[in-house]
């Protein structure tokens, strides 16, 4: 408030070329760049080249098929991050639009003999129909509660799928589903499926950079820093919570459909319950509102888990009830933190874990209204 | 005298049988400044929470210049021109400064979904509109020094200022600030009210919650005192503070001069 007005400014800033000194003033002073270009385009540029020779690198090119696997949960964990870490919505049914997605394309390319780019396409929309109508329903609930009812949404989806053995082969998998094709060029070998994967995680990585930094991106980021604050400025805050899911489901639809016609066979376990936690904790790792994370946390956890199994192969947890337990371990973390902890912040729980832990809000204030208002609904907000 | 820009007539609003706003009626003239005023309780912040639309009221009318805004969702009254601040700051954490008042001016703006996306023609227009329009407001209120810095690394005095300037970028007709001055020392509160005159200025209408008498006393146009929920006065600073119901409601406080 001192320096109100601007000419008041206690350094002269324009004959003064040491701004950086100035703590806060860093941000303004960038450092020279690669041929001048915006740190953002560098990042990008680099994560690009590092996607085309990584299939050639010592350790990746046995790995082709995993990494691949990391694409798809890329994709996944990217919506997450739109509604989970900008939007502020816990969901955990991501996995089911997955599922959607993948039984769509796969059912209409092996029972109706559809193109499979047909078929992603159809199964997109799809995932993102059921994303439309589950917002409609979830989204009059808030924290813990749309948390757990998007958990019982995707259990029911997943549900569906198992036992309508007439559509989808139920728990006997849906097999034979033809490789993708487009235009006459089959991707029939690892390396070009890889390729086409992870040219789809950067692309929906930049619709995303894109959105983030926008009007709409503004609307889902304000949502989660407060849902009052941001209606009071004329934003709808129900329809916006509507399209950051209805995304999330689209993405994930399309991570199904080039999932379905890499493998050629679904089976509903992949869905379950317990990868919509998995890719939670991808998205957790890779710092909660951080899209450049959602990959880093899909990988970690995807190269982690079988390097965990190792430690047990022998005992009777080798099976997959390890995952289970993590699984069902990260989901009573995840509720634990909830309500503040997990959403709370930009860099995700990292900082909170190292102990820069920081009040968001000096709290410490002088009561005036806030202890004897009679009304207790009255004071939750304003 | 010139028609109200906001006219409420009969307000009531209970919460389990406690009565927190009861059948207040006050209007709020074009270009000045109202205060509400009372003791803790007196149900201001929840007036200021049935104007916004946060609550539907029990009975009664909230009129904006002729347009009923009673039964309102809270997104639809802020597009009709009204805006405010919080007495419990809510600024935008993980959002800079500058992103924080970029969303005020989210009514005038059109990209959707899909324009954003894909970064449409238009898009980085309306992009650089926006900041501009919200470097401005920044500068009105002294922070465009600080517009890259995350919201939430502001001190306290500042984030109150943010408040008011992602207000203002919405262009309001009607501004309600809540508390504006709570935790600010004295030279804070001075320039606080120095802006709130600005702000008048500009040819908002202000309505304000304030404890700070001193500052409510030179600044306001007209005083509405609130206790328990009821209008007790509602008038011109001299005649309010000369009010013997306000006086006994005070117990006898000094008002200041």
């Amino acid at each position: 408030m001192k320096d109100k007005a601007p000419t008041e400014s206690p350094v002269p800033a324009s004959n003064e070329p040491t701004t950086l000194a100035r703590s806060s003033g860093a941000a303004t002073v960038r450092p020279a760049s690669f041929l001048n270009l915006p740190p953002a385009i560098l990042r990008a540029l680099a994560f690009g080249l590092f996607v085309l020779v990584l299939p050639f690198l010592p350790w990746a090119s046995t790995h082709r098929d995993e990494i691949t696997v990391i694409g798809f949960f890329s994709i996944l964990a990217v919506g997450l991050t739109l509604v989970m870490g900008y939007a502020g919505q816990l969901v955990l049914s991501q996995a089911a639009f997955y599922g959607v997605g993948a039984y769509t394309s796969g059912v209409l390319s092996v029972n109706l003999k559809w193109p499979p780019l047909l078929g992603i396409g159809v199964g997109v929309i799809v995932a993102a129909l059921l994303g439309w109508v589950s917002a409609r329903l979830l989204f009059r609930l808030q924290g813990t509660s749309l948390a757990l009812a998007s958990l019982g949404l995707g259990i029911i989806v997943i549900t569906v799928i198992g036992q309508w053995d007439e559509v989808t082969r139920g728990q006997q998998s849906l097999t034979g589903i033809p490789k993708l094709d487009v235009l006459g060029f089959t991707f029939k070998d690892d390396l070009a499926y890889y390729y086409l994967v992870w040219a789809t995680v950067l692309t929906v990585m930049l619709l995303s950079f894109n959105i983030i930094n926008s009007r709409v991106g503004r609307a889902f980021r304000a949502l989660r820093g407060s849902e009052v604050a941001a209606g009071t400025l004329g934003i709808n805050t129900t329809s916006f919570k509507v399209q950051v899911f209805v995304l999330a489901a689209a993405f994930a639809g399309l991570a199904g459909g080039l999932y379905a016609h890499y493998r050629s066979v679904l089976s509903p376990g992949t869905f379950n319950w317990s990868v919509s936690v998995e890719i939670v904790v991808m998205v957790a790792i890779g710092g909660v509102a951080s899209i450049w994370g959602a990959p880093f946390g899909a990988a970690a956890v995807l190269i982690i888990t079988p390097i965990l199994r190792g430690f047990f192969s022998g005992t009777s947890l080798a099976g997959g009830g390890l995952e289970n337990i993590i699984y069902g371990l990260a989901l009573v973390v995840i509720m634990i933190f909830l309500p503040s902890g997990l959403l709370s912040g930009t860099g995700g729980w990292w900082p909170r874990l190292f102990g820069r832990f920081r009040p968001s809000h000096p709290h410490n204030l002088p009561p005036e209204e806030s202890s004897s208002e009679p009304v207790s609904g009255a004071k939750q907000v304003g | 005298m010139s028609n109200p820009l906001l006219e409420v007539r009969e307000l009531s609003k209970s919460f389990g049988g406690v009565q927190a706003v009861d059948k207040i009626s006050f209007q709020a003239l074009p270009g000045q400044i109202t205060a509400v005023i009372g003791p803790n309780g007196a149900g201001k912040t929840t007036l200021f929470n049935l104007i916004t639309g946060m609550f539907a009221p029990g009975a009664g009318q909230i009129i904006l210049d002729g347009r009923r805004l009673e039964r309102l969702p809270i997104y639809k009254i802020a597009r009709a021109g009204v805006a405010r601040t919080f007495q419990n700051l809510q600024v935008f954490e993980g959002m800079s400064v500058v992103e924080n008042v970029m969303v005020g001016r989210h009514r005038y703006e059109r990209v959707n979904l899909l324009w954003a996306a894909t970064r449409w023609p238009g898009v980085g227009r309306e992009e650089a509109t926006s900041r501009a329009k919200a470097l401005a407001e920044l500068d009105f209120v002294g922070l465009r020094h600080r517009a890259d810095d995350l919201a939430q690394d502001l001190p306290y005095g500042q984030q109150r200022l943010l408040e008011i300037a992602r207000a203002l970028a919405a262009e309001p007709r009607l501004l309600l600030l809540d508390e504006p001055a709570a935790g600010l020392g004295p030279t804070e509160t001075e320039s606080l009210a120095r802006l709130v005159l600005q702000i008048r200025a500009r040819g908002v209408t202000v309505m304000l919650i304030e404890h700070d008498m001193g500052m409510v006393m030179n600044i306001a146009d007209h005083i509405v005192v609130l206790d328990y929920g009821r209008k007790l006065s509602d008038g011109a600073p001299a005649a309010v503070r000369s009010d013997p119901k306000v006086i006994a409601a005070y117990l006898g406080e000094e008002i200041p001069a």
